[in-house]
């Protein structure tokens, strides 16, 4: 990891960046804020990464600490699930709004084709503390989505931006088995309350694919995908 | 204006400065990957001078016992020859989705850089690594992530026989019980010797032969395969 070569607080800052899903990561040391509320505004640009996984709509949250979408090792949220599994974001964002940690969410116009790159803006009324979340379902699986959880964006300056390259994750509450039938990317079903996985959100170990020995799988070799499979860039506006 | 440039000199050169002083921290370090298990970490502060491994270098003797046996006595051995503190993560392979935390307390000043090892089981020669990550001076926490790495030492055969000692081929085992039996061996030599970024598994999907011991629907992972959270007192 080329992180090492950076200095301290950037550190961590850059080592969040790559593959988020940790909720519990910044550092900031709050140099002695002023009372007053710093509203700020950002553009939020993501892009697929992959060869052939068209992500579901996104879900970004801007928030701080006391939010969390999920955490790696530890069970997914039902919204979560229902993201990873079904690519249905509503639920995920419906929560966050009614979380009083979350300042503003906003989902993607649709679903994100490789290649493509969609614009989201996003406004709040204080960067204190400010943080974002992103993710996003690969519909030719059976619960992978590409996320980062609570990146410190607090510190951004006007005109600056910032990038971040995620990793896909698996939600660990439906088994891999890359049937046609069970993944929306192919015709099949998308959320499935039974959970018959891990339990745990993992970094997805990828799709096997027909192509690749697994007889019972609906994917093909141009389904397979490695990390990162998203690209996010945090501009502040205002 | 100009005030503010010097500042923000000061402040960057406060941050790229090498702390020297002792320190209290936490290093939590998540297994990420579905399937495979981290053997007994090593866990270490060090001098910034010292590499448990280099990427493209041969693997030394107690690294290769690292990674193909999980025996971290020779690296432990070598760390306190150099004046390392060591600290206890999981004393039983640590499951995928688990967290295992080493404590460090006081520790001596020159030892400013952290390095954290352990044997991805079941592998042949892969490990978790994570060398010499500067530890920040600051009170706070901080995330780094961990990849998969082939010490270079034996052939990635993926046959699960209880070969663990260094040179002898094959995997010691699975703690996770996912492995088949049967296989006739995938590959017969590393191409690259030295430390690299490991290329996953090939696995199978026959439980009783096929080339491989192990799952293509468990085993395989992608990086990074470990997230390590330190948290500076």
């Amino acid at each position: 990891m080329n992180v090492q070569k950076i200095f301290h607080i950037t550190v961590a800052v850059l080592a969040v960046a790559l593959y988020g899903c940790s909720s519990d990561s910044s550092t900031s040391s709050s140099t002695g804020s002023t009372t007053s509320a710093t509203p700020a505004s950002y553009e939020v640009i993501v892009t697929n990464l992959t060869g052939a996984q068209p992500i579901a709509p996104i879900a970004v949250v801007l928030h701080t600490s006391g939010y969390s979408a999920g955490m790696a090792g530890t069970s997914a949220s039902v919204a979560l699930e229902k993201l990873a599994e079904g690519g249905d974001n509503t639920m995920l964002l419906s929560e966050a709004n009614a979380n009083a940690a979350v300042l503003t969410s906003a989902g993607g116009a649709g679903v994100l084709m490789p290649a493509a790159s969609e614009t989201i803006t996003a406004s709040v009324t204080d960067n204190a503390g400010l943080q974002i979340s992103v993710a996003g379902m690969l519909v030719n699986t059976n619960d992978g989505f590409a996320a980062v959880s609570g990146l410190d964006i607090s510190t951004l300056a006007v005109g600056k931006s910032q990038t971040v390259f995620l990793a896909v994750f698996d939600a660990g509450t439906e088994a891999n088995t890359e049937t046609t039938t069970s993944m929306p990317g192919t015709g099949g079903t998308g959320f499935d309350a039974v959970r018959d996985d891990t339990g745990f959100i993992s970094v997805h170990r990828g799709v096997v694919t027909v192509d690749d020995g697994l007889a019972t799988s609906g994917l093909l070799d141009k389904h397979r995908f490695d990390n990162p499979a998203v690209k996010v860039t945090i501009r502040r506006i205002s | 204006m100009k005030k503010h440039i010097t500042l923000a000199g000061i402040a960057v050169g406060l941050l790229i400065s090498q702390h020297a002083f002792a320190q209290n921290f936490t290093v939590a370090v998540t297994n990420l990957t579905n399937g495979i298990y981290f053997t007994p970490l090593l866990v270490t502060a060090a001098p910034s001078s010292t590499h448990l491994y280099t990427p493209g270098m041969a693997a030394s003797a107690n690294l290769q016992a690292m990674a193909e046996g999980g025996d971290t006595a020779g690296l432990k051995t070598d760390m306190m020859a150099v004046g390392a503190d060591v600290a206890a993560a999981n004393a039983t392979p640590l499951a995928p989705g688990a967290t295992a935390t080493a404590t460090f307390s006081n520790t001596a000043a020159a030892n400013t850089h952290l390095s954290v090892v352990g044997m991805l089981l079941p592998t042949n020669d892969g490990f978790a690594g994570l060398d010499s990550i500067m530890i920040p001076a600051a009170t706070g926490t901080y995330i780094f992530y961990a990849n998969g790495y082939d010490a270079g030492t034996e052939a990635n055969n993926e046959l699960v026989n209880g070969g663990g000692a260094p040179n002898t081929l094959g995997i010691p085992a699975d703690p996770g019980a996912a492995n088949g039996t049967g296989g006739t061996g995938v590959a017969a030599v590393d191409a690259n010797t030295t430390v690299h970024i490991h290329r996953g598994i090939i696995g199978d999907t026959n439980a009783t032969a096929g080339i491989s011991d192990l799952d293509t629907t468990v085993h395989r992972w992608l990086n990074p395969v470990a997230q390590i959270v330190v948290t500076v007192q």
